[in-house]
């Protein structure tokens, strides 16, 4: 999901991309692709980066998984626009899978502290 | 803007395979998020080609998208694997318990079959639906292939200035079966092979071996007498490695539901329908050696990846990719 060359590896991020999305949308409400994409490259100041389209497949597969619901809505100038939100699934899942960032990140950090820090 | 993100939407979907109610929803979503970022490079002072071409470039390649969007609706769900496999199922029960030789339960067991299938296709086709419709043709095969004979004995007759050998309304009735059962084989497999030529191999998935099958049987007088004679033990033989044939298939179809990857269904489906149908068809001939056995499985190879052919003659239909505002 990640451009390459950016300084990370991709498949770091790809992992997170759940976690990323059903954060946004939790905090947000609802949220829709493209707003998600850009709360995503403006809290990271630019470092995530990804092919736009690939969102919208990730966020399918968390509708499949029961963890957010998607619903159309019509803009007032016709167009429509499919927004998400999160369901006590989801929401369960992203309590889960903060804990296990959190514990993940500290020790790691803890790990690869240089030694005469 | 209009032109060049139709033509990379018409991209996507020509490469999608979904159903057209999942394209539209799925194409409406990409041309929102493409018009919203045009729009908002345009409110930068970007031009609108470079705004267009510069949206599209960090969209991703089409092919890409409509591949990772496949591999996201494409799996069904265990429920819809097990409705799947159950003409699979069914047929191999017919076969392992010998009670295909019962009309009254061989008309039911296919009438609900039929049933199934047109409320599949009435649904929308959804994808559990593609096996129930592979054996709804059977019994119109069966009826076309009993018809076919009398209809040609009478046009010979005909030809000869000898006259017809049966009333002309009968005969009339028999035509139109044959002619109602080639219109519905074909344009069911032309439908479905605009949406996706592997739907139309895992629809096909038993045909070549039930029909061979069926050609069997009915050179020994005649299909009805073979269902009719209950104590008939020559095709009995047949009856267990036809159920074990058809219950593979089951195991295929839950697999080919279950799948994500669009080249694995495809392998799943082929593999099965190689490696199975030319064992069963070895029991039927006694194909001993290995250059016939290779032979068996080029055959239906080249039968069960037919509708890939096809698919790039009939091509897909032309649909406006976005949605009307």
């Amino acid at each position: 999901m990640a451009d390459s060359n950016r300084g990370y590896d991709s498949d770091l991020l790809r992992g997170n991309t759940d976690s990323l999305l059903l954060f946004l949308i939790n905090e947000m409400g609802q949220a829709y692709g493209y707003r998600l994409i850009k709360e995503i490259e403006v809290r990271s100041g630019g470092y995530f980066r990804f092919k736009e389209g690939t969102v919208y497949p990730a966020l399918r597969k968390l509708e499949n998984d029961g963890l957010v619901r998607g619903e159309w809505k019509k803009l007032p100038n016709g167009q429509e626009r499919r927004y998400y939100s999160m369901t006590d699934q989801g929401r369960e899942l992203l309590r889960q899978k903060l804990a296990m960032w959190q514990s993940f990140a500290s020790a790691m950090a803890l790990v690869m502290k240089p030694s005469g820090a | 803007m209009q032109a060049e993100v139709a033509i990379y939407l018409d991209e996507v979907k020509t490469h999608l395979h979904l159903d057209p109610d999942t394209e539209s929803r799925v194409i409406c979503e990409l041309y929102s998020h493409l018009q919203e970022k045009v729009n908002e490079l345009q409110e930068r002072g970007v031009s609108e080609l470079e705004a267009t071409r510069e949206a599209l470039a960090s969209f991703g390649g089409a092919r890409s998208i409509a591949r990772l969007t496949y591999e996201a609706y494409s799996r069904g769900s265990w429920l819809e694997a097990l409705i799947s496999c159950q003409p699979h199922m069914i047929v191999a029960a017919l076969f392992a318990t010998h009670v295909w030789r019962q009309p009254v339960m061989l008309g039911a067991a296919f009438a609900t079959i039929v049933l199934i299938a047109a409320l599949g296709s009435r649904k929308g086709t959804p994808m559990w639906s593609y096996s129930w419709m592979g054996y709804a043709v059977f019994p119109f095969l069966i009826l076309a292939s009993m018809s076919w004979d009398p209809v040609v004995r009478t046009v010979t007759y005909i030809a000869r200035g000898t006259g017809a050998p049966a009333p002309v309304w009968e005969l009339a009735l028999l035509g139109a079966l044959c002619v109602f059962t080639i219109w519905l084989v074909a344009s069911t497999t032309v439908k479905t092979a605009k949406r996706d030529w592997i739907l139309v191999s895992l629809m096909l998935l038993p045909l070549p071996v039930l029909a061979i099958w069926l050609i069997t049987v009915s050179r020994s007088d005649g299909f009805v007498l073979n269902v009719l004679r209950s104590f008939e033990v020559r095709f009995s033989r047949w009856d267990t490695a036809m159920a074990y044939f058809c219950a593979t298939l089951g195991v295929a179809s839950v697999l080919f539901v279950r799948i994500r990857q669009r080249v694995l269904k495809a392998a799943a489906i082929l593999a099965v329908g190689i490696v199975g149908g030319s064992a069963v068809l070895r029991s039927f001939w006694g194909v001993a050696g290995v250059f016939e056995l290779f032979l068996l499985s080029l055959a239906l190879l080249a039968f069960l990846t037919s509708p890939f052919l096809l698919r790039t003659v009939v091509g897909k239909e032309a649909e406006p990719s976005v949605r009307p505002l």
